[in-house]
């Protein structure tokens, strides 16, 4: 036989191996290439893949392989339904069932079960135009048109933290759906007997997952809407309760500073919970509003000792309002003030705080601290994925190593920040060209 | 049910397939026309009326036009509205600071707004930019106004050809901007009246009920007679029909809950002022540098740029917190000494009039109104002002005042509250009003009840045309499956016509909710029903073919 004719039989051969198991092929390739691909687009933090996503605790400020990841997972469960596939389809039938099951509890895994995973990235969005304003507003040459975010969450009810939570999903979270969904298909149609009863029984798989996911956030927000009702009456005791009950429920109410601080009120207006730390969160958020930061973080600080969840949340919030404390003595002229009370907000937050880390190079070279500037943007090139912010920070990288006297440090940070941004990059540009 | 679908298997493929797609489609369409009337209506629009004023333009060519008109006012205004509509965008800025902006291209956009805190007394000057960029044409202004000074008298004022326009500003430097009040007006150019082609003039529709400004203010401040801090207004209002147009305003010296009829309108726990705020942007402040200033003078409107390099004050402050002059809004620690209006008045920021659009929760007959008020500096008062809309068209108006009942959280015994000044009075004055949305919570309404309407009427749909074909079938002594995939064929023109009134929505010249209205909804219902009257048309042959030529043509 020929070489032609053997071409031809093995090209038969595999087009009809293709014709009956192309669904196979191409939702194997698609859960396989998963694992590799980005699952979550941060605003400006690393995008973790599918190796990098854990299943059952929070992601890391850097993203880190973990075994117990969504995309090592997903490899696992496929590679034994196909390695089961000689024995009986319905292996694989189950194993698809469980990677759907897996494809719909990650965005509801992030809404529901990781408050703080939420609200970091819906921090990171709203942080965004901010850190990359604070960088334009640096040098009038790269002084460009407004941006403008329209990503903006409301938080309020399930549905809007699980579109929140949706809207953040990458590449490898579709491409892992649709690849599930193509094996199911294929072995739907291979299962013997019954197939419409088989297939509703795995069906049961991933509705229980979701069952198990949405009912302690629809029972939260069940008392949440109580609360609210019975505040709007004037009840205070039944706000309390509920309030109380919506935060045994869902996570995402027990990390809410906001209740904290209502059911402070609350305790204050009615005269009880003397020393609750919901009472110095309700006076941490007037003495904030106050501005008188300083005595709003000792307020946190006592709530912060109650430890609990509550320690969380007011750890969080001690966070942010020693970034509003530092913007405020920033503009006022106190940057070294300010340096030291955003440094303190990312001791107390590191994660949620990340963008901060700019604002304190920044400060940093205001001062003339060249090289704890280049510390601090060390931290954000290492952490940050966001093309813009990393452009920012080698130029002014650039310019710390200019102060220095470390010119070729300088050319070499220029061209850098030109190699992430070339479009708009006036900073560099003009550094570069010595404008 | 098997019996019941057993006449679909029935069906060639082709023939069930485009058959179900055909009802499918039609249903949930009339279940998104249903939900959108009768359960989750969207926003209501209004077109703002000029009155006399006229559009005016440059008298020359000019895309890009500055116009600015003085008024004078005896004493600050207690109610002043404005509305403006331009070519494409247009920004509004009195006596320095911007009121509004308005974007959308190919578009005369239209806005109201409530102008009182921008007015003073003495002149004031009103300066619109207009910039036209969707097509070949001069920038034009169509401008309506007025105001009331708390003696009583009124004023107004239209866009006509006394104002002043030009198509540059800033020619000389150093002269003053062009808002300002010292620019010579006498030297700018009149505005002409605008020619224009398009007749009748459209214009954008506003989310706003412009009564809502344009009613004169009223209302009282009440509270509790012990004045606490905590109290809880109640009262009841009466609608001859449900869901009629209600508008309601709100204010209060702490923080507010409001329900009507059970539902939150707004509640703190979900309000914006508890939200966790993005911190502002730090800014360089720096006077600018010659350069920029002669930018600014020929770059209008001015913007402010930081000096190349310039690096912010050198001399730290590490001062606990911050000074004075860096946190002008900052607030002083009241005083145990002062006044209850006083203290108020220092304790607390200064409350807004916030409007809220409540028609869909009022129900026929006694509708309540529960509002609580806490503050923990003072004692707690609640001002409400509101309309309803009659079937007449006419207007029935609400507020607060000492009918109404008020308890506090110990006693549940309610009292008629006490009036404690009306609107306008100390220490807040005339309020500012904003347009608010109504917080919506529930899960339910969000998506259970959305995802359940339309369900339901594809439902109804189906089962609608599954019995309407049996009759059929029944009555002509035909096979089932003629009568079922005639019948299918009736929801296409039902489906297109639906599909058709849904095109307004894209259209400016209608209101966002013109499509859904109950008559659409009862027409498409009724022709649904009628279309099938068809069924019993005359039998000839051309009856029977178009029967097997339609079956033919599915297989």
């Amino acid at each position: 036989m020929n070489i032609g004719k053997r071409v031809e039989l093995w090209a038969g051969v595999g087009a009809s191996i293709w014709a009956a198991h192309w669904l196979l092929f191409v939702g194997s390739f698609l859960v396989f290439s998963s694992a590799i691909l980005k699952w979550l687009n941060f605003p400006f933090s690393h995008h973790p893949r599918g190796l990098q996503l854990p299943l059952l605790r929070n992601i890391e400020l850097l993203p880190h392989l973990s075994l117990l990841s969504y995309g090592v997972l997903g490899v696992c469960v496929l590679a034994t339904g196909l390695a089961l596939l000689w024995r009986s389809d319905t292996f694989l039938a189950v194993a698809a069932a469980i990677l759907i099951a897996f494809w719909a509890a990650a965005p509801c895994q992030i809404a529901f079960q990781q408050p703080a995973l939420i609200r970091r990235l819906n921090a990171e969005t709203q942080d965004l135009p901010m850190i990359r304003g604070f960088a334009k507003s640096y040098l009038p040459v790269n002084y460009g048109p407004a941006e403008e975010y329209s990503k903006h969450f409301e938080l309020d009810t399930v549905w809007d933290r699980f579109v929140a939570a949706y809207s953040f999903l990458g590449l490898g979270w579709y491409c892992f759906g649709i690849g599930s969904l193509l094996i199911a298909t294929y072995s739907i149609g291979r299962l013997p007997g019954e197939r419409g009863t088989t297939a509703l029984a795995l069906g049961g798989i991933p509705i229980g997952v979701l069952i198990i996911f949405l009912t302690p956030p629809l029972m939260g927000q069940h008392y949440f809407i109580s609360a609210c009702t019975a505040q709007a009456r004037g009840n205070n005791e039944k706000a309390i309760t509920s309030y109380r009950k919506a935060m045994w429920w869902d996570r995402w109410r027990r990390q809410d500073i906001n209740i904290y601080a209502t059911i402070g009120d609350l305790e204050r207006l009615s005269g009880s919970g003397e020393d609750s730390p919901e009472r110095h969160i309700s006076r941490a958020q007037e003495l904030k509003e106050a501005r008188e930061y300083e005595s709003a973080v000792f307020e946190l600080s006592r709530a912060v000792a109650w430890g609990g969840a509550v320690a969380i949340a007011s750890r969080c919030e001690s966070a942010r309002t020693r970034v509003d404390f530092g913007i405020a003595l920033y503009n006022g002229g106190g940057i070294g003030a300010a340096v030291t009370q955003w440094q303190q907000a990312l001791i107390e937050d590191p994660v949620q705080q990340q963008g901060l880390a700019f604002l304190i190079a920044r400060g940093n070279y205001d001062l003339g601290r060249y090289q704890a500037s280049l510390d601090a943007l060390n931290g954000i090139l290492k952490a940050s994925g966001d093309k813009p912010l990393l452009a920012n920070a080698y130029s002014l990288a650039g310019d710390c190593y200019t102060k220095l006297g470390r010119d070729t440090d300088a050319r070499r940070s220029y061209n850098l920040s030109l190699k992430e941004d070339i479009l708009v990059n006036f900073w560099a540009m003009s550094a570069l060209t010595g404008n | 049910m098997e019996p019941f679908l057993q006449p679909l298997r029935d069906l060639p493929p082709r023939a069930r397939r485009w058959s179900l797609v055909l009802v499918l489609l039609c249903g949930a369409l009339l279940g998104l026309f249903v939900l959108r009337t009768f359960a989750s209506p969207l926003y209501r629009q209004y077109q703002l009326d000029f009155g006399a004023a006229q559009w005016i333009e440059p008298a020359e060519f000019a895309p890009v036009a500055y116009f600015r008109r003085e008024i004078f006012l005896n004493a600050e205004p207690e109610q002043a509205w404005l509305e403006a509509a331009a070519t494409d965008s247009f920004k509004i800025i009195i006596n320095d600071t911007t009121v509004g902006t308005e974007t959308n291209l190919k578009m005369r956009v239209a806005q109201i707004y409530d102008v009182k805190r921008f007015l003073k007394p003495g002149t004031n000057v009103i300066a619109i930019s207009v910039v036209r960029n969707s097509y070949p044409g001069s920038a034009q202004l169509l401008v309506c106004g007025g105001f009331k000074e708390p003696g009583g008298n009124t004023g107004s004022f239209i866009s006509d050809e006394q104002w002043r326009v030009t198509p540059r500003t800033g020619i000389v430097q150093g002269t003053e901007e062009w808002v300002s009040p010292l620019v010579q007006e006498q030297v700018w150019p009149n505005a002409r009246r605008a020619t224009i082609m398009e007749h009748p003039v459209y214009i954008t529709w506003v989310e706003r009920n412009p009564l809502l400004l344009r009613l004169p203010p009223s209302g009282k401040w009440i509270r509790a007679e012990n004045a606490s801090r905590e109290a809880t207004f109640s009262a009841s209002i009466n609608a001859e029909r449900a869901r009629p147009e209600t508008w309601i305003q709100v204010a209060s010296s702490g923080s507010l809950d409001l329900l009507v009829n059970g539902k939150l309108i707004t509640g703190v726990a979900s309000s914006p002022l508890k939200e966790p705020k993005t911190p502002s942007l730090p800014r360089l402040t720096s006077e600018p540098s010659e350069k920029e200033k002669t930018e600014m003078t020929t770059q209008p409107p001015a913007i402010v740029r930081p000096p190349q390099n310039l690096k912010p004050p050198p001399t730290p402050r590490p001062s606990a917190s911050p000074s004075p002059a860096s946190s002008p809004s900052a607030t002083a620690a009241p005083a145990h000494s002062e006044s209850i209006p006083e203290l108020m008045a220092t304790s607390s920021q200064k409350p807004t009039l916030d409007a809220y659009d409540i028609s869909y929760w009022i129900k026929k007959g006694p509708n309540t109104i529960v509002a609580t008020v806490r503050n923990t500096q003072g004692p707690a008062r609640f001002l409400a002002t509101g309309f309803m809309v009659r079937k007449d068209g006419n207007i029935q108006q609400f507020e607060t005042n000492s009918d109404w009942r008020v308890s506090d959280q110990q006693g549940a015994q309610k009292q008629h509250a006490v009036e404690a000044g009306s609107n306008g009075s100390a220490p807040w004055g005339y309020l500012t009003q904003q347009l608010h949305s109504p917080v919506n919570l529930s899960d339910f309404d969000v998506v259970a009840k959305p995802v359940a309407v339309i369900l339901l009427t594809i439902i109804g749909t189906i089962a609608l045309w599954l019995l309407a074909s049996r009759f059929v079938a029944a009555k002509t002594h035909e096979a089932l499956r003629y009568a079922l995939a005639r019948d299918a064929l009736f929801h296409a023109p039902i489906t297109v016509g639906l599909l058709f009134l849904l095109l307004p929505r894209y259209d400016f010249r209608f209101p966002i909710d013109w499509p859904f209205q109950p008559k659409f909804v009862v027409l498409a219902i009724v022709a649904l029903l009628g279309v099938r009257l068809l069924h019993f048309l005359p039998r000839r042959r051309i009856t029977a073919n178009l029967s097997a030529q339609i079956i033919y043509c599915w297989q």
